[in-house]
């Protein structure tokens, strides 16, 4: 009976032990800022727009004329 | 495509191979600053270009080393085919030509970067598949950003009347069905042209049985080494005239295209050669005057008529069956299907002198008894 119990809590003591043992386990790698931003939609939305209000849009001549 | 989708990258990328090298070993810039501003300074936005062995050269060193070198990658032809029209200039007449030819000219390259992970810069880049790397570039996407103008139209049935290639609409085939690897990665000789290279795809490449000394089809047997497959089985093409580029006022660099138009033109090939033996090719007219130039530098093209405007041309318009190739006299005696004088301005029949078919070199027209049975 009494060992019974034991082998019961087993797997939650030996998950417990390796959490402490390993803090980072489950969480995600640290990431740059470039990660950071060109993975997230919303937040290169944003910037996009601030970047078109600072360098404008790319330019296409007036003059063309004809097929390219 | 939306500016933030141009520059988006999926968090799949960061699972590939190329996503487990930092950003900043490929790109540069500062991956700590959290302002864009300052955290682009010394961005590298294509690592490729112009130099593809330090982008690619430690996992693909053949690739790359080839790669630098290539028609794709250099667009040598370009500058040697303007700096044969311009003969020996001085060095104020070669600066200015070297200022319109990097404005005009130099932005048609293609790096490593800008066939498997983006669009050209041409027009203005943006990632195919969020940054994840294709090894095979999607037609549509890639080759079409460049060869838009007259190649993909043509190929895939985007002109008027004009039926779609059967290579593409019978067989559903891509560029890169033809055009293989090999072929974009090969560096190109000295002083060669798409013509040239050796890896270029050849109609004998596929069909043989078609191009062999015993072949059964009296047409080929007869045409055989005389006439490029193209006379008899492509449609007509995009031809281009009287091109003028120049900067506007805002410092944007502008072309104006006085006319274009679909036709088919069979001319003489000037220099038969052991691998292009034949006596008619089809022609294609390139945009380029005398004074396509004269913007940056008046009357640069001094040796303008020592080269033909006329030049043999790849269409990318096969059908089986054309108008021309019909029947015998759709082709023989048809005077409007040969390069003639009359098609010419002024200023380029001393350049198109050996391409023209006169009047005595037209197939004459057969009679019923002179067609020979299938």
């Amino acid at each position: 009976m009494q060992r019974g119990r034991f082998s019961r809590w087993m797997p939650l003591i030996i998950i417990a032990a390796l959490s402490f043992a390993c803090p980072l386990a489950g969480q995600e790698a640290p990431t740059s800022t470039c990660v950071q931003c060109h993975t997230d939609v919303k937040k290169l939305i944003r910037l996009s727009w601030e970047v078109e209000r600072v360098r404008g849009k790319p330019k296409v001549s007036a003059e063309n004329e004809g097929e390219g | 495509m939306e500016p933030y989708e141009k520059i988006y990258v999926s968090r799949t990328f960061l699972d590939t191979d190329h996503g487990q090298v930092e950003c900043v070993d490929c790109h540069g810039g500062n991956p700590e600053d959290t302002d864009w501003q300052t955290a682009h300074e010394g961005l590298v936005k294509d690592p490729t270009f112009p130099d593809a062995e330090s982008g690619c050269g430690e996992c693909h060193p053949d690739i790359s080393a080839g790669t630098q070198a290539s028609l794709h990658y250099t667009i040598a032809p370009i500058g040697k085919a303007v700096m044969r029209r311009m003969g020996a200039a001085d060095a104020g007449v070669q600066a200015a030509m070297d200022k319109a030819r990097e404005r005009h000219c130099s932005q048609c390259h293609a790096s490593c970067g800008q066939c498997h992970v983006s669009r050209p810069d041409y027009v203005h880049g943006g990632f195919l598949a969020q940054h994840n790397f294709q090894k095979t570039p999607p037609m549509e996407t890639t080759c079409a950003s460049c060869h838009g103008g007259r190649i993909f139209g043509e190929f895939t049935g985007l002109n008027k009347k004009i039926a779609a290639d059967t290579h593409f609409e019978d067989e559903e085939m891509t560029c890169m069905d033809c055009h293989k690897a090999e072929q974009m990665h090969a560096p190109a000789g000295e002083g060669a042209t798409r013509h040239q290279s050796t890896h270029r795809p050849r109609c004998e490449g596929c069909h043989p049985d078609e191009a062999a000394e015993d072949v059964q089809a009296p047409a080929h047997r007869i045409h055989r080494d005389k006439v490029a497959c193209q006379v008899c089985h492509a449609q007509p093409i995009k031809q281009c005239y009287s091109c003028h580029v120049g900067t506007d006022a805002q410092g944007i660099a502008y072309f104006k295209c006085q006319k274009t138009e679909l036709d088919f033109k069979i001319g003489r090939n000037p220099r038969p050669t052991p691998e292009r033996p034949y006596a008619f090719t089809v022609k294609h007219h390139p945009p380029v005057v005398p004074e396509t130039f004269d913007f940056y530098s008046p009357g640069a093209l001094k040796d303008f008529a020592l080269h033909p405007t006329w030049t043999d041309a790849a269409p990318h318009t096969i059908r089986r069956i054309t108008p021309q190739n019909r029947t015998c006299n759709g082709c023989h005696g048809q005077r409007k299907l040969f390069l003639d004088v009359k098609d010419l301005d002024d200023w380029e029949v001393e350049a198109n002198a050996a391409v023209v078919v006169p009047d005595d070199q037209i197939p004459s027209t057969l009679e019923a008894d002179e067609v020979p049975a299938n």
